[in-house]
């Protein structure tokens, strides 16, 4: 008799976990809808990578009915956070993007994640450092992304006519990689060695920890300024103003927007091209082979070294875009939400994200996955990360190119983490005032509008327009 | 109670009740107009109280104050962009005001029918054009290899990279926007000369006027009132200034000299969904334009008798 | 005659005012055909051309096969025309009315009403109160939102009236001594008088309508309902593009490797500008210089 009350016991412990770990029924799905940029639902390609993910969910006992809302037309930024705001959208998932969910935040309407990351079987695997920091201060939204670190790059063919480019791969010293620009511009080899679209933030992402710019907000002496104004950058921007004047930086870099100095880099005019790590590097890479042929291939390059050597620092106050769950949404509709984001972080999820659809993107011949023409048009619908995939899986091409993957590595290799902080509003008028200074000051110096004899003039008027105000502030907010 | 005496004296109320009753079907035709005006302007500025509180799409707004109008305000570059707000809307407004007139002139004189047809049709093309796009042809128009430069070097004169250069960056912006609305908003200006009555060329020819007197004697003063009219509501947006347009031509080199107050509420409220930031603004610029409209509009009824009413 | 007329283009004030005027054209025109160049040339030529090209390097018709195999281009065209149409009728309608109207001096509570109205030109409500109430009003998503919520705009009605006050008082006088009522004068006085400032407004009222981005983009949500303008705009920003293209099932995978932004671009603009274009000629008929001939005698 106690025996069998024993197992009945475990039985019903047993089903009751079972139950517990279940959503839905095969009957009664659960209905959790899903509104993301670019993703329509009438899309063959959508309807397959959703009815995937419905079938993989319910394998793990997980019914859930995935319904794509329509994105409206016109910029996302400008209409999606407003009609989520005013109520005329309602999606249980919902994705955000440029810094439009802080005030969603504000009003309690998106979910506080940390619980369902804590609990998740694959997310919390698949998320970088960085993501999980941000988690940390900001709970609201997930994105499994690689750091959004921007990598400098050169054409293969470009750098194989170099003296001092292997130089500069064995020990990239900021002298080497002036050498190696001064080389390219006394070779011919291109007008301009790097170019810039309006400030000088790409050739930041590589030079800065080389000149002691460590992070957005240091700390000098007992104060905490922002970098704008420390030694380090004046350093910095010496050497920038140096190549200015041997003409190795653009002169007209300043005019510049992305799609114009893009062009410079297509055209052979300038020798660097400076983009995201991953997925921009890739459609540069994907362009100059269309160029200029398979020797046109990029070469990812890695971050100068000095007083440190790391790619600029990443800030880890907040994801800037990512997906949220829906406060308002019933417990059980956000329970199937985050299941389907945890799904979608799990090997198989990546695989049915990046690789698609059995059949219609790829198909499987002697255990080697190959491409069907349809999987040109493809892009993943949920996360850009190429972690996460199934273990030995055999691809006949690689899921990116290999610059963009290398460019990834150099990144993960190179990464620091940022010191900033997110400011009250009312702050926010003398950060960009002070912000405003240093642009200005920055180009004049660059230029050589402004002599280095300027600096001290520079730094009174920063810290006059906003900058002491803001060191005290910091104080009272950085531990 | 003599009956010299024929009506009692009405007063002034009746006298307007009267007429108001003569003139029902004018109020009947400006019924739908001012309808819309009420449920798509009215009921919109009621909302616009929202520059003192703080938003929400769901919940009730809570009290804030001048939290916004102080967010516009307590900028340190606050008379830097106050100053370059004001200049850059008096180059527009003030200096280049009379050239739409001008160009209207010279197109009515033109005698080749065709090339004037086609001056017409092209100069209409930029308005058409987004500032974005706008901003592009003339980058590479003022670069220092593009076309301005190769014809100043023709001519002896250094190179000058105009974008980039403090002293030239303002009239860069005054003349994108003429090359941009010099067909465009001179359109009135036509209409209104050649609607000038026929009969009145006829006499000056009779009177062996000379083209010039012509233009000063008859197309010039018809060309007043709308001048005037035009003048007056244009200062009514003085706080604009041309969002757009310095937002495409701006840098960092270049910025300091241009910023106007809608691209520092701009920089300040990027994306951070500040709906009751642009709302304080609106109403600032709202009040600043009925000001200047009503103001300019009285000392010119005074001066010259014409107004926008 | 001819030989008249000649001498009367050879004035040196003539070949001055037309060479200053060619010269203005040219710097409109070049950049334009380098524009229209650029959509049509061969996208592995097109990012090696200059600013001042006017002819195109090799021809291809890539970019315009790329927007308007985009699923929504040609409902968007067809929208944009339904509201343009409409929305112009409407704006005319109200303001001729209007204008007609607020020419009366006489007119009770004239000043008030027009001291009213500039006060509505000039507090333009912004985003969000306006949205508050298009959304009260059960309009978000319809046509009629936009239709409606740019019904009339105060600056062309103010000239509109400059335009009827153009119109000499007899003719007015003349329709009342012929018992003419208001509708009447109207129709009969009005409208034909005016005909070349009724069709400038007009214009105005139809480039801004078709040219509407902004609220169209926050208003219409479906991509059924939203304008052209709308539509183009998303061909602009680059990581867009990516995922557009890629949305299009296009047959031709591998051309979409070899698309030059920068010319897509430009074909965005010429699509947005041809059919305002064909505007022209129904208006410019209008600016002939013998309207008034036969109204009012010397």
């Amino acid at each position: 008799m106690k025996k069998f009350l024993a197992l009945f016991l475990v039985m019903l412990l047993f089903t009751s976990v079972a139950a517990a770990q279940g959503i839905g029924t095969p009957e009664a799905p659960v209905q959790v809808t899903f509104l993301m940029k670019d993703v329509m639902p009438e899309e063959i390609d959508t309807v397959a990578v959703m009815d995937a993910y419905e079938k993989g969910l319910a394998a793990q006992g997980k019914y859930v009915d995935i319904v794509v809302l329509e994105a409206p037309a016109g910029r996302y930024v400008d209409v999606v956070p407003l009609a989520f705001r005013t109520g005329e959208i309602n999606p249980d998932m919902i994705y955000f993007q440029g810094n439009t969910d802080a005030p969603v935040v504000n009003e309690g309407l998106l979910v506080d994640l940390t619980e369902y990351i804590n609990n998740s079987e694959h997310l919390k695997n698949l998320l970088g450092d960085h993501s999980k920091m941000r988690l940390d201060n900001y709970p609201y939204l997930v994105w499994a992304a690689p750091a959004s670190v921007s990598v400098p790059a050169i054409r293969k063919d470009i750098f194989a006519k170099t003296k001092t480019g292997e130089a500069l791969l064995a020990d990239p010293t900021v002298d080497n990689y002036l050498a190696f620009f001064r080389d390219l511009k006394e070779s011919g080899l291109a007008k301009y060695a790097v170019s810039e679209d309006g400030s000088t933030g790409r050739m930041d992402s590589y030079f800065n920890h080389a000149f002691g710019v460590d992070s957005t907000i240091m700390k000098v002496g007992d104060k905490y300024v922002y970098s704008m104004v420390t030694d380090a950058e004046k350093a910095k921007l010496e050497f920038y103003a140096l190549l200015y004047k041997e003409g190795l930086l653009d002169p007209d870099y300043i005019t510049k927007t992305w799609d114009t100095m893009e062009q410079s880099f297509y055209e052979g005019e300038t020798a660097l091209i400076t983009g995201r790590a991953g997925d921009v590097v890739q459609v540069y890479n994907t362009k100059v082979l269309s160029m200029y042929g398979d020797e046109g291939e990029l070469k990812a390059l890695p971050p100068a070294k000095g007083e440190s050597q790391a790619f600029r620092s990443i800030d880890v106050t907040k994801e800037e875009r990512g997906i949220a769950i829906n406060a308002d949404s019933p417990k059980e509709v956000q329970d199937a939400a985050f299941a389907i984001l945890d799904f979608a972080a799990s090997p198989e999820g990546r695989m049915i994200d990046l690789l698609g659809v059995e059949g219609t993107h790829y198909e499987i011949k002697d255990g080697v996955i190959t491409f069907l023409p349809q999987k040109d048009a493809y892009w993943s619908r949920f996360f850009p990360t190429i972690d996460g995939l199934p273990e030995g899986l055999k691809l006949s091409k690689p899921v990116m190119s290999e610059p963009a993957v290398e460019s990834l590595a150099l990144a993960k290799e190179y990464y620091a983490q940022d010191l900033n902080v997110v400011l009250p509003e009312e702050m926010q008028p003398l950060y960009q005032a002070a912000r405003s200074v240093y642009n200005e000051y920055a180009s004049d110096f660059v230029r050589g509008v402004r002599t280095f004899d300027d600096w001290a003039e520079y730094v009174e008027k920063f810290n006059s327009l906003g900058g002491d105000q803001l060191s005290e502030y910091l104080a009272t907010v950085i531990k | 109670m003599s009956s010299l005496q024929a009506k009692p004296e009405r007063s002034r109320l009746q006298r307007a009740l009267r007429q108001m009753r003569l003139d029902w079907v004018l109020y009947l035709l400006l019924a739908p107009t001012l309808a819309y005006f009420i449920v798509f302007r009215v009921l919109p500025i009621w909302n616009m109280r929202l520059a003192v509180y703080n938003f929400s799409g769901r919940r009730a707004w809570t009290w804030a104050g001048s939290k916004y109008f102080d967010l516009v305000f307590s900028t340190p570059l606050l008379f830097d962009i106050l100053r370059n707000t004001l200049i850059i809307s008096f180059m527009k407004y003030v200096l280049l005001f009379p050239f739409f007139a001008l160009f209207a002139i010279l197109l009515s004189q033109m005698q080749h029918r065709r090339l004037r047809k086609l001056t017409q049709v092209v100069s209409y093309l930029p308005h058409f054009l987004s500032w974005v796009v706008i901003a592009g042809i003339w980058i590479s128009f003022l670069a220092r290899d593009g076309a301005v430069n190769q014809i100043g070097t023709m001519m002896g004169l250094a190179p000058v990279d105009y974008m980039t250069s403090k002293a030239h960056i303002r009239w860069v912006l005054l003349l994108s926007e003429a090359w941009r609305s010099l067909g465009w908003d001179s359109i009135i200006y036509f209409t209104t000369i050649i609607a000038i009555s026929p009969s009145l060329h006829e006499a000056a020819e009779i009177d062996g006027a000379s083209r010039l007197q012509v233009v000063r004697y008859i197309v010039l003063p018809a060309l007043v009132t709308p001048m005037i009219t035009m003048f007056i509501l244009n200062l009514g947006f003085f706080l604009n200034a041309g969002f757009d347009q310095v937002l495409n031509f701006t840098n960092n080199a270049v910025n300091s000299v241009i910023e106007i107050l809608d691209t520092y509420i701009y920089a300040i409220g990027i994306n951070q969904g500040q709906y009751s930031l642009a709302t304080a603004v609106g109403v600032i610029k709202g009040f600043v334009g009925v000001a200047l409209v009503l103001v300019t509009h009285f000392i010119s009824k005074r001066v010259t008798g014409e107004g926008v009413w | 005659m001819l030989k008249a007329k000649t001498r009367k283009l050879l004035t040196p004030g003539q070949i001055l005012l037309s060479l200053a005027m060619v010269l203005f054209l040219l710097t409109i025109l070049i950049p334009l055909l380098n524009i229209l160049a650029r959509s049509i040339s061969d996208p592995q030529q097109s990012p090696l051309m200059k600013g001042l090209e006017v002819l195109p390097r090799g021809f291809s018709t890539l970019n315009y096969r790329i927007i308007f195999g985009h699923k929504v281009i040609v409902p968007s065209i067809l929208n944009s025309l339904k509201i343009t149409l409409i929305g112009t009728l409407l704006n005319i309608a109200l303001t001729t009315t209007a204008a007609y109207v607020l020419i009366h001096r006489k007119l009770v509570m004239r000043k008030a009403i027009m001291g009213f109205l500039i006060v509505m030109m000039l507090f333009d409500p912004g985003l969000v109160p306006e949205y508050l109430v298009v959304r009260d009003l059960g309009l978000i998503g319809s046509h009629a939102s936009i239709i409606l919520v740019t019904a009339v705009n105060v600056y062309y009605l103010i000239i509109m009236m400059r335009y009827f006050e153009a119109i000499p008082g007899e003719m007015y006088e003349a329709a009342r001594i012929d018992g003419a009522g208001h509708l009447r004068t109207l129709t009969s006085i009005v409208f034909p008088l005016a005909k070349a400032g009724i069709a400038t407004i007009t214009m105005f009222y139809a480039v801004a309508r078709w040219n509407e981005y902004f609220k169209a983009s926050i208003y219409l949500t479906q991509q059924s309902k939203t304008t052209l303008q709308v539509v183009l705009r998303q061909f602009v920003v680059l990581s867009d593009t990516v995922n557009l293209i890629g949305s299009q099932n296009l047959a031709e995978y591998n051309e979409f490797a070899r698309v030059d932004y920068a010319a897509l671009k430009a074909a965005t603009i010429v699509v947005a500008i041809i059919p305002i274009l064909l505007l022209y000629p129904f208006v410019l008929r209008y600016y002939t210089a013998d309207i008034m001939a036969g109204g009012v005698k010397g």
